[in-house]
């Protein structure tokens, strides 16, 4: 533990321009990272209808299961025919969940204030099962993905975590250069490997935890600044936390095997100990 | 205390740097080991001090086969063991800090390192010198930071690879002193140059490596 704490604190001391640089993008990658991991969650999908998603105007109706398809036109067609109705969509009780039972209608109203009293009116209605007013504000459906957008955000996940290595790998390797009179003299002292790797994954774990608490930090933040306010955003303080604690171990992972990549550089040439 | 018997080495290329090396160094002995460049005393120096493993041959030191130690059994033959590297280049740190870089890594806590790292570098005669820049420093004061830094943990087998390289013929006189005062009839010394030997030196047992080969003079 001794020479552990010692060694690490050497080692920071000899991060210099160069690899304090590479270490500081390397962190900003893993923090986009984790900051595209957390979005595919936190972010609900653009088109979806359950929950929060749906907006104020939309009611969903779901139908019994016992209604025939004669009975099902016939609903639909008296729900169409409603005054304060602008649209009606049907949906198979499989489009729905694979469990589901019943089919059920997609309603949107002529507007988000006769949409309450319609659901009201069509959950009075024989073979429906229950009605379902929408939460989110109209207008605001933007913070939602779209297909493309998650594509997008697949793509920058891949990116950033490759970027990510790469930096490490390379800011190691600065940094493993400046130290490498210290690695050679330990190497013909009869330091032991396992002396000199900790320090070197307790660094990338320093990095990921860094990247994962400032994500932690901005997501808090972002949850107080627009989450709370936003309906369509389900930000709700569990699910921060639950998405921000595997926010942590996603960094912390990432930076773990960062380290665990710059120590395995140790075994090059340039640290052998009689060049 | 050292015992080599039937080594060989190449190259990669198979370039015959070692042949049939036989080598017996009592406890406690100092000797020199003499030849000239690209020689092969470093390379039988690294053998020695087990940084380096031996391709055919046997190399006893502290009556341990070298060739047939375990990982951690050579790591704790190494910490026995002063090395001086030839051309050795100190730390980019202050003297003191030199030495107690290698005791804190070698598992020292702080106060303990200090002594050591005192009695080392008073023992070098460059106390004073403690807090100056190491690569500050001039080419014999280097080359006794080197021997502090061999002698820092008090090693059984002190090996010094051509410590008296770049220096005038008054400073490795200096220097040989030293070498000779760390002679305490306790720890073997084997020290390798391309001479001209020193007064001190050539008081040791020395040997020539010729042609791959030890040889008595």
């Amino acid at each position: 533990m001794n020479e552990f704490l010692f060694l690490e604190r050497e080692l920071l001391g000899a991060i210099r321009t160069r690899s304090g640089i590479l270490f500081s993008l390397a962190i900003l990658s893993l923090f986009l990272f984790l900051a595209a991991f957390a979005s595919f969650y936190l972010f609900p999908t653009a088109g979806g209808t359950q929950g929060a998603m749906l907006t104020a105007d939309r009611v969903v109706v779901y139908l019994s299961p016992r209604l025939s398809t004669a009975a099902i036109d016939d609903l639909f067609a008296t729900i169409q025919e409603r005054s304060d109705v602008r649209e009606v969509r049907f949906e198979f009780a499989t489009q729905v969940t694979p469990t589901s039972t019943g089919g059920r209608f997609l309603v949107r109203a002529t507007s988000a204030a006769a949409a309450r009293g319609l659901a009201a009116a069509l959950r009075a209605m024989s073979g429906v099962d229950g009605a379902e007013v929408g939460t989110a504000a109209i207008g605001t459906p933007g913070l939602a993905l779209s297909r493309n957008a998650r594509i997008g955000l697949l793509c920058g996940l891949l990116v950033s975590a490759c970027a990510f290595l790469f930096l490490t790998r390379r800011g190691f390797r600065a940094l493993l250069h400046t130290f490498r009179n210290e690695i050679r003299l330990m190497r013909l002292s009869g330091v032991s490997e396992r002396t000199m790797y900790p320090p070197l994954v307790v660094l990338g774990l320093l990095m990921g935890a860094l990247a994962s608490v400032v994500l932690f930090v901005g997501l808090y933040v972002f949850q107080a600044t627009t989450g709370g306010a936003n309906p369509a955003l389900p930000l709700t303080t569990p699910r921060l936390i639950g998405v921000g604690l595997l926010s942590v171990l996603l960094g912390l992972l990432m930076g773990g095997l960062s380290g665990l990549f710059g120590a395995s550089y140790l075994t090059a040439r340039p640290f052998d100990p009689l060049p | 205390m050292i015992q080599v018997s039937e080594l060989h080495y190449s190259t990669e290329d198979g370039i015959k740097i070692l042949e049939d090396v036989h080598l017996h160094v009592d406890r406690g002995e100092s000797v020199v080991l003499l030849g000239p460049p690209s020689s092969g005393k470093s390379l039988l120096l690294a053998l020695l001090a087990a940084v380096i493993a031996p391709q055919r041959g046997q190399i006893l030191v502290h009556g341990r086969n070298v060739a047939r130690l375990s990982r951690q059994k050579i790591l704790e033959l190494q910490r026995r063991i002063g090395f001086y590297p030839q051309g050795f280049s100190p730390l980019p740190r202050t003297v003191l800090d030199n030495v107690l870089f290698k005791l804190r890594v070698l598992g020292e806590v702080r106060d303990q390192a200090q002594e050591k790292a005192y009695v080392a570098l008073e023992a070098v005669g460059m106390i004073r010198e403690q807090a100056t820049d190491a690569e500050d420093l001039s080419p014999v004061e280097r080359a006794k930071l080197g021997l502090a830094l061999a002698v820092c943990n008090s090693p059984l087998v002190l090996l010094l690879d051509d410590p008296f390289a770049g220096l005038d013929p008054a400073e490795q006189e200096e220097l040989d002193a030293l070498v000779t005062r760390f002679h305490d009839g306790r720890s073997t010394i084997v020290v390798a140059t391309r001479g001209p030997l020193s007064h001190a030196a050539a008081a040791s047992r020395t040997l020539r490596l010729v042609d791959g080969t030890v040889v008595s003079p």
